[in-house]
């Protein structure tokens, strides 16, 4: 989908902490009918960045939403729903009463309560208190006070944490059908594996700065993780006619991976030099390869000996 | 504005700790006043008989009512619900109001219901012991004035401690004792001028005689009304400067 002024546009968002720059002139753009991941290492600025899209904390930036502040839309409630704690409900409140309050303060009718708790599965637990539900069923519930206003967009701030297998592909089919209908979701994930399958855009920050943005298929692409994989009978002369011909290779399980070329452009270069292949195939990266590439150095906390 | 309002009474109603309180509250009305003042009274049932009935009970219960809006406006932070509430609000300027709107509510809504039961406690008290009143004399104007502006009071202190303490017990222990305790010491260094400090001067709008250190109720209430415009404005300045949470 291509601009028309209907997205997220974040613009130079910037959070210092005393001495400590949380976030560092941060702008990407969030686009309907897509989910975008959105990545970083743990305490890379997410959580933070999110809350400044919404206002919530107070520092430098613009982020428009259909090119308008939150706070000039007549309904914020119709514009973007939020999920940014788990547990960001009072412990002893019933599940329905959290909603109602939520619906009273967006101007949302109190019959949508009974549509979301339905959509969430927790019509039966609506009574009871949600301090003693599970971390799943928190999330549940705060993916309901998420779309109660039925906004446009979504910001989802770890939604799969503590959701079981089951619950983590309720998830991963919500989100992709409620950006289906030309809705935007905003979404962080430590689960990267996950993320590849839910999300079709990522943007990726270390240590509050900005290092990516695009396709998932082009982040992979881009990777030095991918290449070509080829072996062949000779290795000494295989090595010798990928220096000759300034290929990019490192050796990689009984074979050679090389970067930079396609398998025809490999596939040549062996019949060129005689050498007979017995195994050549195109090898993706993960997102998890491209990932720790990227953010490389920028982990705030990392164990010792990685 | 009233979309915001309807949320905080909703916050309001729908909390346990709401009834809790204000059950205690109650508890301790029909005890203080039914029982003590009315059913074991010490043969003082004048014509001021019932106009001290109400003073006692609004002196009693308002810092009780001031707990549940100190929870109305701490709640908010310690369970991240704030989060919500700034969302969905266009301006943080419509939440701080409405959460006045609420507060105010609660105290002079929550102030009568508990005079209501607490003069109703003490005369059938008085009843039950075998005595009974004579004409009463009212002074409604003052009674109201005074006893509005302390119940009132009484909230906005702890509306404003919530806000800017954020808290939840720290701000309850600061309202019910360390204002309290900190004035008193405060008093030691001000002497006569101790009745400008806040919880001093609340305590003043309500008192009947000249104490050395507490201005008169009139004058009280302007200091008491002094210290919710300027702490509340500090108040706001912050809640809409500072971040959510």
């Amino acid at each position: 989908m291509g601009y028309n002024g209907a997205m997220i546009d974040a613009q130079n968002l910037t959070k210092r902490y005393k001495k400590k720059l949380a976030v560092d002139s941060l702008s990407f753009r969030v686009e309907p009918g897509k989910v975008t991941g959105f990545l970083g290492p743990n305490g890379s600025g997410k959580s933070t960045t999110m809350r400044l899209m919404l206002g919530l904390d107070r520092g430098a930036g613009t982020t428009l939403f259909d090119e308008k502040p939150l706070w000039e839309h007549v309904q914020p409630s119709a514009v973007v729903g939020i999920l940014l704690e788990a547990k960001a409900f009072h412990p002893t409140r019933s599940a329905r009463n959290h909603l109602r309050v939520l619906a009273d303060a967006g101007g949302i009718p109190q019959a949508r309560v009974e549509e979301v708790l339905d959509m969430v599965g927790l019509k039966d637990v609506a009574k009871k208190g949600p301090g003693k539900f599970s971390l799943g069923m928190s999330q549940r519930l705060g993916i309901a006070a998420a779309i109660l206003g039925e906004p446009k967009y979504l910001i989802l701030d770890e939604p799969a944490n503590g959701l079981d297998p089951e619950g983590i592909a309720w998830l991963r089919q919500f989100i992709k059908d409620y950006a289906d209908k030309g809705n935007a979701v905003f979404v962080s994930s430590h689960l990267l594996s996950e993320m590849a399958q839910m999300a079709d855009d990522v943007v990726v920050i270390g240590k509050g700065k900005f290092l990516a943005e695009g396709s998932i298929k082009d982040l992979v692409a881009g990777s030095a993780h991918a290449g070509v994989f080829v072996r062949s009978t000779n290795e000494v002369k295989l090595k010798k006619a990928f220096q000759v011909s300034r290929v990019k290779f490192v050796s990689y399980d009984e074979g050679f991976k090389v970067s930079g070329k396609t398998t025809d452009e490999v596939g040549q270069l062996l019949f060129k030099a005689g050498l007979p292949v017995l195994e050549l195939a195109r090898q993706d990266a993960s997102l998890e390869e491209a990932f720790l590439e990227l953010t490389a150095g920028t982990e705030e906390f990392s164990a010792k000996g990685r | 504005m009233l979309a915001a309002l309807r949320s905080e009474i909703r916050k309001v109603l729908s909390l346990r700790s709401t009834y809790i309180i204000f059950g205690l509250g109650m508890l301790l009305v029909l005890l203080m006043n039914g029982w003590v003042s009315g059913y074991k009274h010490s043969g003082d049932t004048g014509n001021s008989f019932t106009a001290g009935l109400i003073t006692s009970t609004l002196q009693g219960t308002s810092f009780l009512l001031g707990i549940i809006v100190l929870l109305q406006i701490t709640q908010e932070y310690r369970h991240n619900t704030i989060y919500y509430t700034l969302t969905f609000a266009r301006r943080r300027a419509s939440v701080i109001l409405a959460k006045v709107v609420c507060a105010s509510l609660i105290m002079l809504g929550g102030s009568v219901l508990f005079v209501a039961v607490g003069v109703a406690s003490g005369v059938i008290g008085v009843a039950a012991s075998g005595d009974s009143l004579g004409a009463q004399s009212i002074p409604w104007g003052e009674i109201l004035t005074r006893g509005g502006m302390y119940a009132w009071g009484a909230g906005m202190y702890a509306l404003i401690l919530g806000l800017l303490i954020r808290n939840q017990v720290g701000s309850i222990v600061v309202y019910l004792f360390g204002a309290a305790i900190a004035e008193q010491l405060l008093g030691l260094l001000l002497k006569l001028n101790a009745g400008y400090l806040p919880f001093m001067a609340l305590e003043g709008v309500m008192m009947q005689a000249k104490t050395d250190g507490v201005f008169s109720p009139e004058k009280s209430m302007a200091i008491v009304l002094g210290w919710i415009i300027v702490a509340g404005m500090t108040a706001w300045l912050l809640f809409k400067r500072r971040d959510a949470n």
